[in-house]
């Protein structure tokens, strides 16, 4: 794929929306766990 | 299955070892699955490079109604033996779920602009998705709305029973209707019409979403879990 691909504003939201909100997910719930692990120690 | 391998204890017993194999295989086949969906892959000879958003839209779409059969049967167990880890389990996956569900919208409605010329039509698979992000949300707005959370369980445990109707109405939906929606080209019985180079990627990416799942999924149950332990030994004080 190159850079000059029509529709490539399309591709590179619809890939930024996915990875964003799933690493800001999992990373919500990563600090979260981990946050409740080192209270109960 | 015996009834010691369902017990809470056992079960963050055997996802302390799990969890960083399931995070692991998590990054892997995200890594091989971004590189074959942007790399190797080759451009659809009608639709060009934009067919690469099905890479991340069909998995999510998949996901999402996994994740909602997954969240059925766990309320049928919490509705039916009050399993407390079926409860657990119910209450960590919707979140998931419902992301899956709004991913699998959004990068359909990113696809469909190019390709339809609008970002939303009123099909009956768009509809029926719209629908299963509806009954997710109205499952955490039941279990939230009340104040004793075993009352609010309940009554969202109904609900996702009761939404297990739309599972069918989905798969259906581009067979039963006539719709902008193109029909399964993977999932049939006469096996997929879909070539090894934009199947492996679809595949590699199918995987990563699923152990996706898994990790948040024991990282929700155990916190859930540790959270339950911590008010009744508050109550005891």
């Amino acid at each position: 794929m190159s850079l000059s691909t029509p529709h490539l504003i399309y591709i590179l939201s619809a890939y930024g929306i996915t990875f964003v909100s799933l690493s800001f997910f999992l990373v919500l719930n990563y600090t979260q766990w981990k946050r409740l692990l080192s209270n109960e120690t | 299955m015996k009834y010691h391998l369902a017990q809470p204890s056992f079960f963050l017993k055997i996802t302390r070892p799990l969890l960083p194999a399931s995070g692991f295989l998590m990054t892997i086949f995200f890594i091989a699955g971004l590189y074959t969906s942007l790399v190797t892959s080759p451009p659809d000879y009608l639709q060009g490079d934009g067919m690469r958003i099905m890479y991340v839209h069909v998995p999510a779409s998949w996901m999402a109604l996994f994740v909602y059969g997954f969240l059925a049967l766990m309320s049928f167990f919490s509705l039916v033996w009050r399993h407390p880890l079926a409860e657990v389990l119910a209450i960590s996956a919707a979140p998931i779920g419902a992301l899956f569900t709004a991913l699998s919208l959004i990068t359909g409605s990113l696809w469909g602009k190019p390709m339809w010329g609008t970002y939303w039509v009123w099909d009956a698979r768009l509809t029926s998705v719209l629908i299963l992000l509806f009954l997710y949300g109205g499952y955490w707005a039941l279990y939230k709305s009340y104040t004793r959370p075993d009352q609010g369980l309940r009554a969202a445990s109904i609900l996702a029973l009761v939404g297990v109707i739309n599972l069918p109405i989905i798969k259906g939906s581009v067979e039963w209707w006539n719709t902008l929606h193109q029909p399964a080209s993977l999932t049939k019985l006469s096996g997929p019409s879909i070539h090894v180079s934009m199947l492996t990627p679809l595949l590699l990416m199918a995987g990563a979403y699923f152990f996706y799942f898994l990790t948040v999924l024991i990282l929700r149950a155990c916190k859930e879990l540790k959270t339950r332990k911590l008010m009744i030994l508050e109550s005891m004080k």
